[in-house]
């Protein structure tokens, strides 16, 4: 393995692992869950000699893995890594490990889940390193199948239809996306493939970002080019990040998907809008990016406030922890709509602040409903008498949900204010307003789970198993730590954001 | 006359000899050695292949007075459509046996038809295209009709037949408005005439009225709105893998002489059929996906879905640009693989009457026969344009053809159309793994047809990975179409 492979083996390792799970025998369910949990964590380790490597004063792309591919389309296979990216690629490696492990408590098809599981990730890995966009799509929709299995086969009581409610939704941004993707590529500018032929066109992003203007392009439909494929790029990210009012296939799917795939999809999948929003949008369009920039502001807006309220009437802890991401990763779209230095590193930022507190919360609804097989919040009551590391650990993951100061949340989100309120002064106070309604429902919610008088029929519940801690304290440990030290995540994103500024600045 | 060159036909030779040697030896053999018209019919595709890579390649030369081409693009669907005989005859071996069909007939029709789809490829002349699609016509009206006491396989054949002959009877009556207007009906002299008249005067109304009848009788045949009201009916009440036959092989024939008609014989600046093709195309497209989503039945279902992909590959004709043609072929190809593929383990489902082909009857299968489930659901998720298969790089391509001759409209609605066929697509993939099984089944995997659908799972993720083959072959086969 060389420097320029680095990106490739962190990719596909979990696609190695896949043939091994499908070849072992299906009796064999504590070997087939340390294979995967060990394809697993090559990525990481790998993720972690990524960040070792990585040159943060550097804001081009590192490590490029880049060869042609489709030769008769000017195709590329082109893996890179910048500022932007890397978080994502730790984040992912980070949390699908975590979910792995969380994966052990699944017993029934044991090798398709792990198999699908590693292709979600390979998939996952692969949205975020690729340059080339078309590779960039493909491993786009690659990522989108085995999400729908994992839900539609290990979910819940209305599993098929919010398998196919996922599909659909996310399967029609998509589609958007790949019409403006082929409508950029027959308007970009000529260039070279990696190996000096020239061709006409290209769907090499760094190229389409630097030395395409897509201002000037003939109108498409009737409507300014640069703006209707911005239209239909943003659709294709907003559904996944997700926005009010694409949002509701996510509730669903939450509520329906086993724990481990609820982690995944709320800690890295959602990730996926915002950084397909900063790299393709912000980077290929800026001036239709900065046309938009007021609406994205207000769709963030309107997002961080009315899933507050809808939190509020929750009474699925699952359905009110999902509501809640719609909510925070509103933030992420008013802290980038900004443009100011403090609101696009607060944007970057609370994606991966939500990354980590997200599947912590998402693990601890996990937890409680293995053991009461249901996640009413009225029907618990005073758990704290019995299960007191449990509610440590949910006190402090919807403490920093809430943006606690000393905690993770609370950095992204103060940064995210900072940055928005210069420039969208009302809107930014409202969106603080909602913290208070967040910090309402969480409150209400220990309140009625965990103090009051104990629910008698939940006096035997067992605290957290070794398993569980397993996954929660690292997740734990991190919220804290970047909460009082946040440097070592922030140092690697704002470079690249700088370069990303001067775009509309410069 | 020296351009008599049997070379130039040889793979047609070959399925015919192989027909009447099927036909010829079958009686004598009798009821005991059901296999050996299989194996003849497997050599014979198998030698079709061989002998249509022999055929010299030349793009300007005819034989048999200006009848018989052998350019790039006959052989490419020569090939496609020997290979296609073969996933037919590994696939319906156990089938004839299970229904207890006749096996020599079967097979003796199974490779007059590809010579007939061969000869409707490789002829520049319209009476010879024509006598090719009847020779591929009344071969599937009998396939079609083979399971001589099922109400359902008469019913088919008689509607398959009553739709061929009048769909033929337009064709052959734009043929003579043709012959009236160029008097000729070789490819060359219309083309000439065509040219001829274009220079000074308006193109003459019977020549149009010609071109219109010929393209409508070809509609009929690959079933593109408005001229689908039959396919349903067909498709579902044929034998499940004559079906799978008739939705591939007849079908890309027909694109295959349509194609060769509108881009060598008509003239290139006749914009009429453009504007009434889009039209269709959006039409089939959303016809075909909206009526597939209320099916019950599969096969009615893959009926429905097959119009909506005649309807991507229009949108390679009227794009009419490199990108769009090449597409077409490859898409051809692709096709071909899903769909074949999806049919032989429908055929395999399809039980002791052939009649286990409803959404019911894939209940749960998913994890009861993974060895059948996993390669149907790699098919329709080709079908639906998935990435990293080969029905998402040809549909990637034909949209971009699209885009790039800024039919923007068009792509839109073909997009659109594509997300709603996914919804069906999927739901048997539901009904496989998502829904529990109503017990359990006996379904025997014979091993010809198990190896056509690992070749053909294996060949969807190959030709999705890397298509720069396929791509290049397709590009070469379509050079001579493409005007500068």
């Amino acid at each position: 393995m060389t420097e320029s492979t680095l990106l490739s083996w962190i990719v596909f390792t979990p696609l190695l692992g896949i043939p091994v799970i499908l070849a072992l025998p299906k009796e064999k369910k504590q070997l087939i869950r340390y294979v995967a949990a060990i394809t697993c964590a090559i990525p990481l380790l790998l993720g972690v000699y990524l960040y070792l490597i990585f040159d943060p004063s550097n804001t081009g792309i590192q490590l490029a893995h880049h060869f042609v591919w489709i030769r008769s389309f000017h195709i590329e296979y082109y893996l890179g890594v910048d500022g932007l990216s890397i978080l994502m690629i730790l984040l992912t490696v980070l949390i699908s490990f975590i979910a792995c492990i969380a994966s052990f408590g699944i017993e029934k098809y044991l090798r398709g889940y792990f198999a699908l599981f590693l292709l979600l990730e390979t998939g996952m890995l692969g949205t975020f390193c690729a340059l080339d966009f078309f590779l960039f799509y493909v491993f786009w929709e690659v990522m989108l199948l085995p999400m729908y299995f994992l839900i539609g086969i290990w979910g819940g009581p209305r599993k098929e239809y919010a398998a196919i409610k996922f599909f659909l939704y996310t399967l029609f941004g998509s589609l958007l996306m790949l019409l403006a993707i082929i409508a950029l590529y027959f308007n970009s500018n000529p260039a070279t493939l990696v190996d000096g032929t020239p061709v006409p066109h290209t769907f090499n992003m760094i190229k389409l970002i630097t030395e395409n203007d897509f201002a000037n392009a003939p109108a498409l439909l009737g409507f300014a080019f640069s703006k209707i494929v911005f239209i239909a790029l943003f659709i294709g990210f907003a559904i996944k990040v997700p926005i009010v009012p694409f949002h509701t296939w996510l509730p669903d799917a939450h509520v329906e998907a086993p724990t481990p795939i609820s982690v995944i999809l709320a800690g890295v999948l959602l990730k996926m809008g915002g950084y397909g929003i900063l790299r393709v949008n912000f980077g290929i369009l800026p001036e239709a990016t900065v046309w938009f920039a007021p609406a994205m502001a207000l769709i963030g807006g309107v997002s961080i406030v009315y899933a507050a309220f809808v939190c509020l009437a929750q009474k699925d802890l699952k359905k009110l922890i999902a509501y809640s991401s719609v909510s925070h990763m509103g933030f992420v779209l008013l802290g980038i709509a900004s443009f100011t230095e403090q609101g696009i590193t607060g944007g970057v930022f609370q994606m991966w602040t939500h990354g980590l507190i997200s599947p912590m919360l998402f693990l601890l609804a996990g937890v409680i409903y293995d053991r009461a097989h249901h996640r009413e919040i009225e029907g618990f009551g005073g758990l704290a008498y019995r299960m007191p590391e449990y509610t440590g650990a949910i006190g402090l993951a919807f403490m920093a949900s809430l943006g606690l100061p000393g905690l993770c949340g609370f950095i992204s989100e103060v940064l995210v204010f900072l940055g928005a309120f210069p420039v969208f002064r009302t809107l930014t106070i409202i969106s603080a307003m909602a913290v208070i309604i967040t910090a309402a429902y969480y409150l209400w919610t220990i309140q009625r789970m965990f103090l009051g008088k104990l629910n008698e029929k939940y006096k035997d519940l067992p605290d957290l198993t070794w398993r569980e801690r397993f996954t929660l304290y690292p997740l734990g440990a991190l919220i804290v730590l970047l909460g009082i030290y946040p440097a070592p995540a922030m140092s690697l994103i704002t470079d690249k954001l700088m370069n990303i500024l001067q775009m509309f600045h410069g | 006359m020296s351009d008599i060159s049997f070379s130039a036909i040889l793979p047609e030779l070959i399925l015919c000899i192989f027909g009447i040697l099927v036909m010829v030896l079958g009686p004598f053999l009798g009821r005991n050695s059901r296999s050996f018209g299989g194996t003849l019919a497997l050599l014979g595709f198998a030698t079709s292949i061989v002998g249509a890579l022999l055929v010299p390649e030349s793009a300007g030369k005819l034989f048999f007075n200006g009848m018989v081409t052998t350019d790039a693009f006959s052989i490419f669907f020569r090939v496609l459509f020997a290979a296609i005989g073969v996933v037919m005859t590994l696939g319906s071996l156990n089938y004839l046996h299970r229904l207890k069909l006749p096996t020599f007939e079967y097979f003796a029709l199974l490779l007059f038809a590809s010579a007939g789809m061969n000869f409707m490829v490789l002829s520049t002349d319209l009476l010879l295209t024509f006598i090719g699609l009847e020779i591929l016509s009344i071969a599937t009206y009998v396939l079609a009709g083979i399971r001589r006491d099922d109400a359902a396989s008469n019913e088919s054949a008689i509607k398959y037949f009553f739709m061929g002959s009048f769909s033929s009877a337009i064709l052959l009556y734009g043929v003579a408005l043709i012959y009236g207007s160029a008097h000729s009906t070789s490819y060359q002299a219309i083309l000439k005439h065509a040219a001829a008249v274009n220079g000074q005067q308006q193109i003459p109304l019977l020549f149009l009225i010609g071109f219109g009848l010929i393209i409508v009788g070809f509609c009929f045949k690959v079933a593109v709105v408005p001229f689908q009201v039959w396919a349903p009916d067909v498709y579902e009440g044929a034998p499940t893998p004559i079906t799978g036959f008739l939705s591939v092989a007849s079908k890309m024939a027909g694109f295959a002489a349509l194609i060769r008609i509108l881009f060598q014989v008509l003239p290139h600046d006749l914009p009429q059929w453009v504007q009434l093709l889009v039209v269709s195309s959006i039409l089939t497209m959303w016809i075909g996906n909206l009526s597939a989503l209320t099916q019950t039945n599969i096969k009615r279902m893959l009926a429905y879905s097959s119009i909506a992909h005649a309807g991507y590959i229009l949108i390679g004709i009227v794009a009419a640009n490199q990108t769009g043609i090449t597409a077409i072929l490859y898409y051809a190809v692709a096709y071909a693989l899903m769909n074949l593929g999806a049919f032989t383990i429908i055929t395999i489902l399809s039980g002791r009457d052939d009649r286990r082909v409803t959404l019911e009857d894939y209940k749960g299968i998913g994890f009861q026969y993974p060895q059948l489930s996993f390669p149907l659901t790699i098919c329709l998720i080709s079908l639906a344009g998935i990435p990293t298969t080969a029905g998402f790089i040809g549909k990637f391509f034909l949209f971009s053809a699209a885009v790039e001759e800024k039919m923007y409209l068009l792509a839109v609605l073909a997009v659109l159309a594509a997300l709603v066929s996914v919804y069906y697509y999927l739901r048997v993939v539901v009904y496989m793994f998502m829904f529990e099984p109503d017990g359990k089944r006996e379904v025997r995997i014979h091993p010809a047809a198990g190896v056509v659908v690992l070749v053909c799972c294996l060949l969807i993720f190959w030709f999705g990975l890397f298509p720069t083959w396929l791509l290049e072959v397709s590009r070469q086969a379509v050079i001579l179409f493409l005007h500068p």
